[in-house]
Order: structure tokens, then sequence, then C-alpha cells
């Protein structure tokens, strides 16, 4: 399922351009290009670091039969930080997966109309994900959840990624969506030509 | 409502925001939100924070963008390219040559890469040139390439057997190993067909004139240790119980940047581009995982999947007329879905009635991969296809002519998997 090559059916980076494509920024996309490129660089540390705990817990475990003890419990949660820190900047790079099957065949005109539905729809899926990991980030405050490894971490720390990274992915769509509003407009302006 | 009803709004509903071209990772987790507020009210979101955290927070999901970062650090840095120019002094003096090489190639690739489309992309990437330079038959070239690349999520690791395991909470490293002697038998079956179609037609594969002295034969043969050192390391820790499969995933990018590092491969830029691939990757498919198991998590809540169990109990179905059920809709649904797609959607489903079906659930894990890797080399949705296409410049028509021979091998080896179930189930149970 990873992608990483343009296909007529699923549409991937290269085919859409992201960062490489030249095109106008609002201020406002800028300030979402510069946040997810922020997230990127912090989830590309993440990766390093969980191949380094990793690899160190499994050679100190088989060679000196000493362990980190806490390995499964950050490494778990580095996951979620990387998937979430990811996710905006898979959004930009239009590196999510999706059927076109249908898409491609629609006019520019209902293709820009259907793209802005989907980012709206994405947007509100976005803000449930937010919403219900803000209140599982109180909860864990509020009941002073810690984790059960010797760190003892109060849970609410690691779970704020998901409000964080949320957040950036909104911003991400939001730009996504003023983007798809300007070329439904030049579109519109064209009289709605492929 | 009845659950039928529930079935076809939720199913409907969902079917329509994928095709018409949603980013899956919304769509599915979207479904799933709007089945539960359907059918059991607003409430039933309130775990939704929980189900996300816990879907995602594990060490076993860990292994992916480990092994993703490790098959991005040995194509970028061109390693896996010295390994194909190894392989070949090995491998193309059998009938087809290079086709030979692509094969075992990607079968070799596979062990370090659980991604299809990375290994189709990389030995493609080295290979086309060489094939077109030799006038190889550009149908045969294609064709090897685009099904070899399918072994990549077989062999392990494998990416899809790591999100079926995740969502059917089975042994990742069992699955492993049941899908190690059928990804082993597939390449050995495309090498044989290969290799009788080229002794019958020689002009398909012409004969390499270029004489290799015995020392340079000798460090090609060389060059490929440290390779199957690597293989061995990440393989066999998993095998024999010394590494879980994100540990050896972690290994195995450790020993993947020490490699760049010894063949003077490693700059700034591979590491960066190999980490920026790895986050492109595997940032989508852990969310496309989360809201996988956001959707497990409704149809459990819903009832549907229950419903669904017992009314296919109902229907006293035996194993092998399930079994037919199952390669028929996903060769009808991979006309309209991806593979990755199918696995996510369709194992909550299928995966309660296994049990009462007396079907193994590592066994039908393997089935599953080999009717995606099916998928990957059919159209529209063949995503190895448009990889072979975009790399060799080839018509698609060309490359899907040039694997015809392999669907026919694939659907005899699947025929071979339900009679002997013992292919896939040996090497787990020897663990």
């Amino acid at each position: 399922m990873a992608q990483d090559k343009p296909s007529p059916s699923v549409s991937l980076a290269e085919v859409e351009g992201g960062y490489t494509a030249a095109e106008y920024r609002s201020g406002f996309e800028r300030f979402s290009d510069a946040l997810t490129k922020l997230s990127v660089w912090l989830a590309m540390g993440i990766i390093l670091l969980m191949t380094g705990i990793v690899a160190v817990d499994l050679v100190m475990r088989n060679l000196a039969n000493q362990s980190l003890m806490i390995v499964d419990e950050v490494v778990g949660q580095l996951t979620v930080a990387m998937a979430f820190l990811g996710i905006s900047y898979g959004l930009r790079r239009h590196a999510l997966l999706r059927v076109e099957l249908i898409y491609r065949r629609l006019s520019a005109k209902a293709g820009a109309v259907v793209r802005i539905c989907f980012d709206l729809a994405s947007l509100f899926y976005t803000v449930l994900v937010i919403w219900f990991g803000i209140r599982l980030v109180d909860s864990s405050m509020r009941l002073e959840v810690v984790s059960l490894s010797l760190l003892q971490t109060p849970m609410w720390i690691p779970q704020m990624v998901i409000p964080v990274g949320g957040g950036i992915l909104i911003l991400a769509l939001v730009a996504e969506l003023m983007r798809d509003t300007r070329r439904l407009v030049a579109v519109w302006r064209e009289g709605g030509r492929r | 409502m009845s659950w039928g009803m529930e079935f076809a709004i939720f199913g409907g509903f969902l079917l329509v925001m994928i095709l018409s071209g949603m980013w899956l990772p919304f769509a599915i987790g979207l479904g799933a939100v709007i089945s539960l507020v359907v059918t059991n009210g607003i409430s039933s979101l309130n775990a939704l924070g929980f189900v996300m955290w816990g879907s995602v927070n594990s060490i076993t999901l860990a292994a992916i963008p480990l092994f993703v970062f490790m098959a991005e650090l040995l194509s970028r840095s061109g390693i896996s390219a010295r390994f194909y120019q190894g392989l070949s002094v090995v491998v193309r003096r059998l009938p087809g040559g290079l086709l030979q090489t692509n094969i075992a190639g990607c079968a070799l690739f596979a062990a370090i890469s659980g991604s299809s489309i990375a290994t189709a992309a990389s030995i493609g990437r080295v290979a086309m040139p060489q094939l077109d330079a030799r006038n190889y038959n550009a149908k045969m070239a294609c064709g090897s390439i685009a099904a070899g690349g399918t072994l990549g999520i077989l062999i392990p690791p494998s990416i899809t057997l790591i999100i079926y395991g995740t969502l059917t909470e089975l042994s990742i490293a069992q699955l492993f190993m049941a899908g190690m002697v059928p990804g082993i038998l597939l390449a050995l079956f495309f090498m044989i067909y290969t290799g009788i179609r080229c002794s019958l037609n020689p002009s398909l594969a012409p004969r390499d004139e270029e004489v290799v002295d015995r020392g340079q034969a000798v460090r090609s043969l060389l060059g490929l240790l440290p390779f199957i050192g690597l293989i061995f390391v990440v393989l066999g820790g998993i095998y024999f119980g010394i590494a879980t499969p994100s540990e050896a995933a972690a290994l195995g990018a450790s020993l993947s940047l020490l490699l760049c590092a010894g063949f003077r491969a490693l700059s700034w830029k591979v590491l960066y581009d190999a980490l920026e691939g790895t986050i492109r990757i595997s940032a989508s498919l852990i969310f496309i995982i989360m809201a996988a198991i956001l959707f497990s998590y409704s149809i459990e809540i819903t009832g549907i999947g229950r419903a669904l169990a017992e009314s296919v109990e109902s229907l006293q179905l035996t194993s092998f007329e399930f079994i037919a059920f199952i390669v028929i809709l996903f060769a009808v649904l991979g006309c309209v879905l991806d593979g990755g797609a199918m696995v996510v959607l369709m194992t909550p489903i299928f995966f309660p009635m296994l049990a009462s079906l007396g079907v193994d659930p590592i066994w039908f894990g393997v089935l599953i991969v080999v009717l995606v890797e099916f998928g990957m080399l059919t159209p529209p949705f063949g995503l190895n296809l448009f990889v072979v296409n975009s790399i060799s410049g080839r018509s698609l028509g060309t490359v899907v002519a040039g694997c015809i021979p392999y669907y026919v091998i694939m659907l005899a080896f699947i025929v071979l998997l339900a009679l002997f179930p013992a292919i896939a189930l040996w090497l787990p149970s020897q663990m």
C-alpha cells in the first residue's frame, strides 16, 4: 500500500506537485507550510530516535543481558507522534492514498467542486479527532493517569501529540481548501474546460 | 433499523466516498464515525479518543516506518544497484538471463523491503536500462519486473502482513514466516516459467556475450555478501526468536546505515531523502490503520460484524466455498479498490467468520496477501503496472500483456495454497 510512484488511479506527490509547484501562496498558506516543514523535521528526528532506541535495547539485551525497560512504551508513543506530525506533510505532498476512478473523469469544474467537498469532509473528521483527542488529554490530566513502566509518564504528555499534530493538519487542510477554492474560481472563469 | 439496512447504508456511504476520490484515511475514518452516530447515537463517540490512541500506540506498528526506512536507505543510496549487478553475474547464465536476475533480485530485495512498489521500482530502475541496451523482449522485461515486484509484500518483511496482523492481533513474526515459503515458491515458479519460455524462444532474451573473468565473478559474489548478511540478520533474528519484527526492523535500519557508510554511499541528501520518503509513506499508512481500527470498532459496536458472521454461518458454507467466495470478491473489488484498502476494509468483516469455518487465520493472511499481489498486476488499479509503465516508458498495454502469464501462475498458486495449506503453515509451526 505504500506509494511512491505516479499512476493514473492514485494521487501521489509527483503527480500534483506539492512543494515543487510554483504557485501563489497567501501568508496563511506560507505559515501552514512552515509549520508542516517543522513538524516533518520533528517526525524525521523521531524515526532516527526510534531506530536508535530499539536497536540499542536489542543489542544490550542480547549481549549484556540488560534492557532499557522503557522501549515498548516510548516507541509506541513515538509511533503515534511520528504519524500525527507527518500526516500534514503527506497531505501537502498529496501522497495520501485516494481512488481516482471517478474523480479523474469529472470536468475541471466538477472536479474542483468535489475537491472542496472532500476538504470540508476531511476538516470535519480532523476536528472530531482533535476534539476527542483533547477530551482524552483532559481525562488523563484529571485522573492523573501515568504509564505502567518505570518512567511513570503522565499520559497527557504523549497524548498531547493528537491535538498538536491534528492542529497542524487542520491548518494544512484549510490551506488546501484555499488552494482548491482558487482553482475552482480559475476554472469557473475559464468555462470549466479541462 | 435491521442490521442489513445499516450495513447497506454504511457500506454504500463508505464506498461512495472512497470511489469518488476522497483521501482514504479520512474516508474510512469518517465512514466509521457516521455509522457509530447513526446506529448508537452521539454518545458512542465518547471512546473515540481511547480507540485512536490505543490503536496506534504500539511498538508493533513501529515496524512499518522502520522497515520502510531500511528499504529507502538501500534504494536511495544506490546499494540496491550494486546488489543487482552482483546478482546478475550469478543468475544471468540461466535461460532468460537478466529476466531471471529481475525475479531473483525482486525476491531478495523483497526480503528487506515490505512494499511491492518499492521492490518493483528499486529493481526496475536498475534493470530497465540494461534490458533495453541488450534488446530483451519488452513484454517479458516489463512482466518480470512487475510480477517480481509483487513478491515484496509476500516475502517477509511485509507491510501488508503487519497491517493484517495489527487488525487481527495475530503474531506478526508467525505471519512473516508463513509468507516465506509461498514467496520463495512463487519466485521459483516465475523463474521456471521464464526459463522454459526463453528456452523455447531464445530471441526473447538474447544471450549475454560479455565474458566475465573469474576475479570479477568472485568480486561480484563477495559484493552480495553484505546484502545477504543483512537479510539473514533481519529474518533470522525473527525466526530464531532473538528479535521481534520491530526490533529486527530497527537493527536492519541501523545496519543499512552502516552498510551505506561502508560503501561510501551515505550523504546528508541520501539520509534526508530516505527519511522524507519514510515519513511520506508511513504517516499515511498509520493514519489509514487508525481509521481502519475505528472502522473495525464501529462494526463491532453496531453489531454488523456479528450479524454478518451469523448469517454466513446460517448459509452453512464449507471452507472451500468461503475461500472461493473471497477469491472472487477480491478479484471483483480489485477492479475498483486498491489492495491496501481491500485489506483494511475486508479483514474486520471476514476475520470473525474464520473460526466457525475452520479456516486458519495465519493461512488466511497469506491468502489475502497473494490476492492483493494479484490485484497489484491487474488494471485499472494494479500499481505495479504503473510503476513499470513509468520506469520503462513502455505503453501500459505492453506491461499488461507481459503480466498475463504471471496471472495464470498466481491463480494456479492460489489453488495450490488452498490444496496444501502446509505451504504457508509449515514454517511458523517450526518456530
